[in-house]
């Protein structure tokens, strides 16, 4: 791991922006919301693709001089391609880990019971174990398809519309997903399991098309 | 043999339907200063993004120090330094920061040498490259490139913004880093007497191909722009000379050609006895053979 490089990718006002502005509000609602919280709940769904999509675009404009000043220093294309992966993560760990730590330990459960006097509590915490691993699993689904997106539209002789394809494949499975709140285990694994796949194949393509990826500043 | 620092096979770039460079190919020896002159859109910061690596050829080829300048491998990358117009960092960047920044790339980078160059003309590391005047700003960029070890150095306008006397200084340092580093410098820039001052050889692009590439000590020898008062056209000047451009003007004919050694007596031998044949400046030369109106105009007032 480079750490000036790391330094500098997470220096860049975006990712620290943004973990102060999404990390209060995870937790917040975390520690709110009222009802037992659910795999396919919404408005986390919301927040984790907002919360993805918008900075990383921000963050990843390979039009601007700024990009071409970092992709002129010497490192080669996939140490840039890994850090800047890297420096996603921190962001996503940085707001998603409090989060989920107030899931797993007592506190979320504590609050509901003694401050809301909510009756689902402590009862339903261990019911509520996993769904922080699958905000997170939508967390790195959400990053790769973002990453392969801003990629795939700075390749040589491509403008800003590549890439519509998969950009319509994941919003209509989100939205598919959003309104038909499958319950059956079976589909909800078979779910995780193409998340995977997909999150793997989106990043190692990514990967891929940063080596020919043009900055155009 | 070594590989050549530089070398560029047929390259295109086309931007929608425009060709910003069209068939250029160059090749650099390593080691050689060479000043890359032409008019403004000649195609001169495409060529350098190119090779750069920021962006791909339409067609031909590109290498840098030996290897591909899209996505070297690290040992090549880190070899390279690079001060392009409008590549820049982040205006709220610290020179500290940019400096880590580019030690963490390239392991040969002397960051006390950097600092001492950024001290000599009163940049602090803790500044914000935002709030650096424009020559501070290609400055401060300099320094990175120069500090950096790099085996080849490609620049585009790096004076531009300068005082003289720091002009002067930095083309100075940059004569010293080719000699000291043995380095490959292709700089662009418009200013003639910074290119006398520094280059080895001279490429002179226009229209995105390459028109000429010489050594700056073989056109003072072998360039010589010929008036023929009274003529529409040059008389046939038989091989080894070549007609680099020509002008009509107030019916007199100025023609600048370029003879090799063997040649140079059958010139004088092949144009009419009203001829007036003399040396030429680097100048007066670029500005013909960019066909620039101009180029008579220098010519006629120099008479």
């Amino acid at each position: 791991m480079n750490l000036p490089l790391l330094r500098w990718l997470w220096h860049r006002s975006t990712p620290a922006l943004t973990v102060a502005a999404a990390a209060p509000v995870a937790l917040l609602y975390v520690l709110l919301a009222r009802e037992p919280l659910a795999w396919n709940d919404t408005a986390a769904f919301l927040f984790i693709v907002v919360h993805c999509a918008a900075p990383m675009i921000a963050l990843m404009r390979f039009n601007r001089p700024v990009a071409g000043f970092l992709y002129t220093r010497g490192y080669t294309r996939d140490t840039i391609w890994s850090h800047t992966l890297a420096a996603w993560g921190l962001v996503v760990l940085a707001v998603w880990l409090p989060a989920a730590l107030a899931v797993w330990t007592p506190l979320r459960s504590l609050v509901q019971d003694r401050v809301f006097e909510n009756p689902n509590f402590p009862m339903m915490q261990p019911a509520e174990a996993l769904v922080p691993l699958v905000w997170l699993g939508i967390y790195v689904l959400a990053t790769a398809a973002c990453y392969y997106n801003v990629i795939r539209a700075f390749q040589p002789m491509r403008g800003a519309a590549s890439g519509w394809l998969v950009r319509l494949t994941v919003l209509l499975t989100a939205f598919m997903v959003l309104t038909t709140r499958p319950q059956a285990g079976w589909l909800v694994a078979l779910l995780v399991a193409a998340g995977l796949v997909a999150s793997v194949v989106l990043l190692a393509a990514s990967r891929r098309l940063h080596r020919r990826m043009e900055v155009r500043s | 043999m070594s590989t050549p620092a530089l070398h560029t096979q047929r390259l295109t770039r086309l931007y929608g339907y425009t060709r910003a460079l069209d068939g250029f190919t160059l090749e650099v020896p390593r080691g050689r200063v060479v000043a890359l002159l032409g008019p403004n859109g000649a195609g001169k910061t495409t060529l350098l993004r190119l090779l750069a690596g920021l962006i791909e050829p339409t067609e031909g080829t590109v290498e840098v120090l030996g290897s591909p300048s899209r996505n070297p491998p690290a040992e090549a990358a880190r070899r390279v330094a690079v001060v392009i117009e409008s590549v820049e960092p982040p205006g709220e960047a610290s020179l500290s920061q940019m400096m880590a920044l580019q030690a963490g790339a390239c392991p040969t980078f002397d960051r006390p040498a950097c600092e001492l160059l950024y001290m000599q003309h009163t940049l602090a590391p803790s500044q914000a490259y935002g709030a650096l005047s424009k020559g501070q700003k290609r400055l401060a960029l300099a320094g990175l490139a120069l500090s950096s070890g790099a085996e080849l150095l490609l620049l585009d306008e790096p004076a531009d913004g300068l005082d003289p006397a720091v002009r002067r200084t930095l083309y100075d340092l940059l004569r010293d880093h080719a000699t000291r580093h043995e380095a490959t410098i292709l700089v662009a820039t418009h200013v003639i007497g910074d290119i006398e001052r520094i280059a080895d050889d001279v490429a002179i692009i226009s229209r995105g191909r390459l028109i000429l590439h010489a050594a700056l000590e073989d056109l003072r020898e072998e360039v010589r722009e010929v008036e023929l008062p009274g003529a529409a056209d040059l008389p046939d000047l038989g091989d080894g000379i070549a007609v680099l451009g020509r002008r009509l003007e107030q019916e007199t004919l100025l023609a600048w050609v370029r003879t090799t050694a063997e040649a140079a007596g059958q010139l004088a031998e092949r144009l009419p006895a009203t001829a007036t044949v003399r040396p030429v400046d680097l100048e007066t030369l670029y500005l013909a053979i960019t066909n620039h109106p101009a180029a008579a105009r220098t010519a006629a007032k120099e008479d």
